[in-house]
């Protein structure tokens, strides 16, 4: 893994409602690594993300990635950051009135590829999230959730991203589908040599996927490092999530 | 990234690829590729030491490319792939879709098809009516005492189609109603009847044009909220959620809005006659010198009460309609954002019609009774 920092965030400030949500906050994310933002409810950990994509201005300090200021950034350089990166949202967002191979076909609209090429593709994608053909003509109304977030993976990954973020993929998963969703992300992540930046409550499914963990708490980062580490860590908040005391 | 160049070159049995091999030079790829020809060989090394970056999209290429030239009786190997490159290849291969996607092309049976409207269309009826029957007997178990009123909705949906809906509507009618005098001054001038317009616009206004417009109005405005509403409730799943905890949506949900509307909207036909003859009158003032007493003096005389009344009858029958068909819209919603925004439409569409329809039966049924 070469250690190369493709998003570097640097003394963040977030205020929303009269309250800060993220006062100093500083983290980095490395070239190939999977970055697991951890926290309690509140802290803040969908909210850097959003900030992360572009949906969301932060109220003071800087994020950098993949050489773009995001606070300095053209409309351009904005659209061609987007195509460099693959988002799995929490209640995954796809487009309800296309079916799943529409849905997956769609970030490719502006390629004027052949029909063919384009189904082609898509079922390859579909296939690397671990659905088959037969899905490809349903719509997502049809589809159980765990092949819902296996959809919305295999839309996120279509452009072959440098970065995915994955917003709590395996919420209101059963555990064993936790367990083959963490694999998966293995995989891919070995396959294609991405960078993934995942927000998740689930303890297990950090320990298995996360190289490492930034745990966010009062506003910032309080620890970042590999999960045994994180996990040993002396903050009371950082305790209390991983050990319940 | 942006100005990927990409090209693929044939010489002595050797495909040699260079460049960026992924999703921007995709067409440019296939194309080169269509266009070469192999001569006197039978055997293909696929050369990738000069490729720069390779995605998913240009291994699914590379794999497609061989399978179609194997089919052609080519020998083929790989050289040079770097193992990154090599281990996308892998793992493209390991995915590469075989099945076809069936999309059926074919016209539906046109018979088949009328068949299906008309069992929906009936579908829909009848749900309609079960959907009115549950109403009306969770109104009599409220009537009876054994389900709780629930005063505090009743009241906020009172407020809501009611009282914020007042400024809207009192404009509306008075330009309606500066407009009725406008065009009936002008006909009225001409054979010098100016004082016959308090009786014209009067009658106009209460009987039919203060009923009709309000409920268009509040059909647009407040029956499209109901689906909305609901609508979202249902696809947020707060629906099942009353359920659950024992709460049926017809008393915490339906029933506060349809009785509140029944409350709100004859006063809201009373607001907008007012307005409407209010508009009428400075239009007459100001088109035709008919003074204010002049105006209220013959209104007062030559209008019958009857007009306003009839009027005012009309009115919780629009709003039975108007929330009904909203409600029942509303908890027709599944799942989807296409299907909320179909039945908004749906719902301002059908209670418009059933207004009109309403109105012409009353017409009809009130020249019955020579009313």
């Amino acid at each position: 893994m070469t250690q190369t920092a493709v998003i570097e965030i640097a003394q963040l400030g977030t205020r929303i409602g009269g309250r800060w949500i993220h006062r100093d906050l500083n983290l980095r994310v490395m070239r190939g690594e999977i970055l697991v933002l951890a926290g309690g409810s509140g802290t803040g950990k969908t909210v850097l993300l959003r900030e992360m994509i572009l949906l969301r201005r932060p109220t003071c300090g800087e994020i950098n990635m993949l050489g773009f200021s995001l606070t300095k950034i053209s409309r351009s350089q904005q659209q061609h950051l987007r195509h460099q990166w693959g988002v799995l949202f929490q209640q995954n967002a796809l487009f309800s009135s296309l079916t799943i191979l529409q849905n997956v076909i769609f970030p490719l609209r502006r390629f004027s590829l052949d029909k063919t090429i384009c189904h082609d593709l898509a079922l390859l994608k579909l296939k690397l999230a671990g659905l088959g053909a037969d899905v490809a003509a349903r719509y997502p109304a049809a589809l159980s959730g765990g092949m819902q977030k296996r959809a919305a993976l295999a839309r996120a990954l279509m452009l072959d991203p440098t970065i995915v973020f994955l917003d709590e993929p395996t919420a209101g998963l059963d555990p064993g589908r936790v367990a083959a969703f963490d694999q998966l992300i293995l995989d891919l992540r070995a396959a294609l040599g991405l960078t993934i930046v995942m927000v998740t409550h689930d303890v297990d499914s950090m320990r298995r996927t996360a190289d490492r963990i930034a745990f966010l708490g009062e506003g910032k980062v309080l620890c970042v490092d590999t999960p045994e580490k994180v996990s040993q860590h002396a903050h009371p908040l950082v305790q209390q999530f991983f050990h319940n005391v | 990234m942006l100005d990927a160049k990409a090209t693929i070159d044939f010489n002595a049995g050797r495909l040699i690829c260079s460049g960026d091999w992924c999703l921007p030079t995709l067409s440019i790829l296939m194309a080169k590729l269509e266009a070469l020809t192999f001569a006197d060989t039978t055997t293909l090394v696929w050369d990738g030491t000069a490729i720069g970056q390779l995605d998913s999209a240009g291994a699914w290429l590379i794999l497609h490319w061989q399978r179609r030239l194997r089919v052609r009786g080519y020998q083929i190997s790989h050289q040079h792939f770097s193992d990154t490159h090599q281990k996308i290849l892998d793992l493209v291969s390991a995915a590469y879709p075989t099945e076809k996607i069936k999309i059926s092309t074919a016209l539906p049976n046109l018979l088949a098809q009328v068949g299906r409207v008309a069992v929906g269309l009936s579908m829909g009826l009848l749900r309609y009516l079960y959907f009115v029957g549950q109403l009306t007997v969770s109104l009599v178990r409220h009537v009876k005492g054994s389900a709780r009123w629930q005063p505090a909705a009743l009241a906020t949906q009172i407020l809501r189609t009611g009282l914020q809906a007042l400024p809207i509507i009192g404009l509306l009618s008075c330009l309606v109603g500066v407009v009725l005098a406008y065009q009936l001054g002008v006909q009225l001038q001409s054979y010098g009847a100016n004082i016959f317009i308090p009786d014209l616009l009067g009658l106009s206004v209460l009987r039919e044009f203060g009923p009709l417009l309000t409920a268009i109005m509040v059909a647009g405005r407040t029956g499209s909220a109901f689906t909305a509403e609901l609508g979202m409730m249902k696809i947020n799943q707060e629906i099942d959620a009353l359920r659950t905890m024992g709460y049926l949506p017809d008393t915490l949900l339906i029933l506060p809005r349809v009785l509140g509307l029944v409350i709100t909207l004859p006063l809201l036909v009373l607001w907008a006659d007012i307005f409407g003859v209010l508009g009428g009158m400075v239009m007459s003032h100001a088109m035709l010198d008919l003074s204010w007493h002049a105006f209220l003096d013959r209104l007062q005389h030559q209008v019958p009460l009857r007009a306003l009344v009839i009027g005012l009858c009309k009115a919780p029958v629009f709003a039975l309609l108007i929330a009904g068909v909203g409600c029942f819209q509303g908890m027709a919603v599944t799942g989807t954002a296409e299907s909320l925004g179909k039945n908004t439409t749906r719902s301002v569409v059908l209670a418009i019609f059933f207004i009109i329809l309403a109105d012409a039966a009353f017409s009809i049924v009130f020249s019955w009774w020579g009313l």
